[in-house]
């Protein structure tokens, strides 16, 4: 706190004093006091996946492999907003087919991840959820410190268009650091 | 590895250097603190603080004295950051160059040079809306990037 109460009364020597503390709330958005400065411990990691997340490239293993200590949990996510459009429009037995089909994805992406993560001696969870990819992240997202996810999770992206919208949700809602690969 | 940590001056791009040295650390990766100052921006800000003012010497007087500034202070977050990064024991060190924001960074980022780049979620105005972030410049840089609350 010495350099912040420096700043203040370099900054605001005539104000400063007795109205520190208020100087500190009504401008704490733009100030890094010497207890925000530590280095951050990671110590849970929630990485969602889904169909459109196909690889994870290398430089977010070595990431990961920054946090040896930390809890991994995949999450493979099925979108039961478009299984159930399936199920409207074509019936239950192609909605059937879909959700079957995703769970054989999911089992793919997340036996890939298993090799690698385990290669990197880090402790991981996973899971295959049937329900809203933004809605259910955000949900959970609060009982982890960190999040790995890729730009186009949740939907098609373009070139001009190179983060889908439900990350864009995502990294808005969530108030934790977000890896984007 | 080598990290590429995006310094506005800002506190989330301060938060953003401690993630940095976080993951350095422990894989005695390189960290590079990277800043591009806007003279543009700082024109903008010295034309529209300085609109009423009825001397055009004015402006360009407020103009350079802001500018000045902007790289005074931009150096001593940096040299803070510098430091902690050594007493941590991090390689790290500082690039601060001139020009648009994006393309400059977008630069650097996709340079090749880089396997992780850091940022932090919100510029110098505080807590808005990120979504301009992310569509102008997330979305373009190759490596992972890390956007730090």
């Amino acid at each position: 706190m010495v350099k912040f109460t420096d700043l203040i009364t370099r900054k605001f020597q005539n104000i400063a004093g007795s109205r520190y503390e208020e100087i500190l709330k009504a401008y704490e958005e733009f100030f890094l006091t010497e207890e925000e400065m530590v280095i951050p411990d990671i110590k849970s990691i929630l990485i969602p996946l889904d169909r459109y997340t196909t690889t994870v490239p290398d430089e977010v293993y070595e990431t990961i492999s920054a946090y040896p200590n930390a809890r991994l949990q995949l999450v493979y996510m099925i979108d039961e907003n478009v299984c159930r459009l399936i199920r409207d429009t074509l019936g239950e037995e192609d909605a059937k087919k879909f959700r079957e089909k995703e769970e054989r994805r999911a089992s793919e992406i997340l036996s890939r991840m298993r090799d690698r993560i385990r290669e990197l001696g880090i402790a991981w969870a996973e899971d295959t959820v049937f329900g809203d990819k933004s809605e259910y992240v955000e949900s959970i997202a609060g009982e982890y410190d960190m999040l790995i996810i890729s730009k186009h999770y949740g939907s098609e992206t373009t070139r001009t268009h190179t983060v889908s919208p439900v990350v864009f949700r995502i990294v808005q809602y969530v108030g934790r650091p977000v890896v984007l690969y | 590895m080598k990290i590429l940590v995006l310094v506005d001056g800002s506190k989330w791009s301060q938060k953003a250097a401690l993630h940095a040295f976080s993951v350095a650390k422990r894989k005695n990766a390189k960290v590079i603190l990277f800043s591009v100052l806007d003279r543009k921006e700082v024109r903008a800000i010295a034309f529209h603080l300085s609109i009423r003012s009825e001397s055009i010497d004015d402006i360009q007087r407020f103009e350079e004295t802001a500018w000045r500034d902007t790289k005074r202070s931009i150096k001593e977050v940096i040299t803070a950051l510098l430091e902690l990064g050594h007493r941590e024991g991090v390689n790290c060190s500082f690039k601060i160059i001139e020009g648009s924001a994006k393309d400059k960074i977008l630069e650097e980022a996709n340079s090749g040079k880089y396997s992780l780049v850091v940022m932090g979620a919100y510029g110098k105005s505080g807590k808005t809306r990120i979504g301009s972030l992310l569509e102008d410049v997330v979305g373009s840089i190759e490596p992972p990037v890390m956007i730090v609350k």
